[in-house]
């Protein structure tokens, strides 16, 4: 009796964790969309609100820095590049932590300040979204991840840094970024050609 | 030729479309002159449930990847294959890793010995996915169903995903079916077009053989 109790209790578990799982996957914010507002703690103690950088473009960066596909864009000096490009363009640069506490990537304010340091990060600040709700509002699904918003606070871009979805910093050189000809697309006031793509990497360690 | 991944228990390596992360494993030949590679040919995936609704198509424990390589005409004597493999593997965490693999081939006037490799390697080809027969397209609101007969001793408790080689759907939206009476009807929301991918059995039975996995590639009909 008890044993096909049990046994009842697992399989009614299993199907709400199913149906559970099938319902959670947060839907990536689509171009054309209110970005949804947040504000973040920086690795520098400072605050990072969205609504701080009214009027200006804002690229939201989702890293781990232990992942594979993110330790390839920054072996390769790609992200520094992307990230530096972005600055002289004069939009805004925010790498975002969603790993939560014990996940990979996750990290104290003083380690993210020495990681990204070290790494000659040109991103404007590296905030922490260590409950993840930033991420899943934003429907971050992998790291690296790119969203682009425009200077009324709408989304422009989500999905993938370019189109290359590998761990082989060899291939950054024959990618075409997505991030850049966004960015270069809004500002010259055209649509995106690609305004959204499948982001590919690690998932995000929620 | 095969390429055996061994994964330790917890790891898995990905298919030739990843699921929502991770990339398929690459096999970069260096061959002999006049030799020539085909295209890796991959066994069957199994699905994979990560946190918050992602999907990863891959596998645990084992693959072996095939290939075949083509020697020319003249081929002789003892020649040297290389192959550059790299591959991401995740648990909670994931791992980049590459290797240099090199086998020295040599023209034999008779079979040598099967090692634990090389039956592997026949395993796997053995196993390989043939085309599905049979089967017709059902249309459903936003997509269709794979309409399929099986055979009679199919258990109805089997059930069978589809796994689609391209990267336009939702992965999460694709679920096992089961067998029902002597059909098994695997709906793929979000179909249109060509339908190119495999169909998984989670244990044989449903095709002869022993067969646990065919592939599908078609245009779906417009009505």
């Amino acid at each position: 009796m008890t044993r096909t109790l049990t046994s009842l209790t697992i399989l009614a578990t299993c199907a709400v964790t199913g149906l559970a799982l099938q319902q959670s996957k947060a839907e990536m914010v689509k171009p054309g969309a209110e970005a949804p507002v947040f504000s973040l703690p920086g690795a520098d103690g400072a605050k990072y609100a969205l609504s701080d950088f009214k009027g200006k473009y804002v690229v939201l960066e989702w890293s781990n820095k232990d992942c594979p596909y993110v330790r390839k864009h920054y072996s390769s000096h790609n992200m520094q590049d992307t990230q530096a490009k972005a600055k002289e363009m004069g939009a805004v640069w925010l790498t975002v932590i969603s790993s939560a506490q014990g996940k990979q990537g996750h990290l104290s304010p003083a380690e993210a300040k020495d990681h990204y340091a070290q790494v000659n990060s040109k991103a404007h600040a590296v905030v922490f979204d260590s409950d993840g709700s930033v991420g899943r509002a934003y429907g971050a699904r992998n790291t690296p991840q790119i969203v682009i918003i425009d200077p009324d606070g709408k989304v422009v871009y989500n999905g993938a840094i370019d189109d290359k979805p590998t761990a082989d910093p060899n291939d950054v050189k024959t990618a075409h970024n997505y991030a850049l000809t966004g960015l270069q697309e809004a500002m010259a006031g055209k649509a995106l050609s690609t305004p959204t793509t499948r982001p590919y990497g690690c998932p995000v360690k929620y | 030729m095969g390429v055996r991944l061994k994964m330790d228990p917890g790891w898995h390596s990905y298919w030739r479309n990843p699921g929502d992360s991770g990339s398929p494993t690459t096999v970069k030949w260096t061959l002999p002159e006049g030799w020539r590679s085909g295209e890796t040919r991959w066994p069957a995936p199994q699905r994979i449930l990560l946190d918050d609704g992602l999907v990863s198509f891959g596998y645990e424990r084992e693959a072996v990847l095939l290939v075949d390589l083509t020697p020319p005409l003249d081929a002789h004597g003892t020649v040297k294959i290389a192959a550059e493999v790299s591959w991401v593997a995740c648990q909670k965490e994931c791992v980049y890793g590459t290797a240099s693999m090199n086998v020295t081939l040599s023209a034999l006037d008779q079979t040598p010995p099967i090692s634990d490799d090389t039956a592997a390697v026949l395993a796997a080809k053995e196993q390989e996915p043939g085309p599905l027969q049979n089967f017709r397209f059902k249309t459903r609101t936003g997509g269709v169903d794979i309409v399929f007969p099986v055979e009679p001793s199919a258990q109805s408790t089997t059930t069978v995903m589809f796994f689609p080689y391209e990267a336009t759907y939702e992965y999460n939206l694709l679920q096992p079916a089961q067998v029902l009476g002597a059909q098994v009807r695997v709906p793929v929301p979000q179909a249109k077009g060509r339908i190119r991918g495999v169909l998984v059995a989670s244990r044989p039975g449903l095709w002869p053989k022993n067969a646990t996995a065919k592939v599908i590639d078609a245009e779906i009909p417009t009505s």
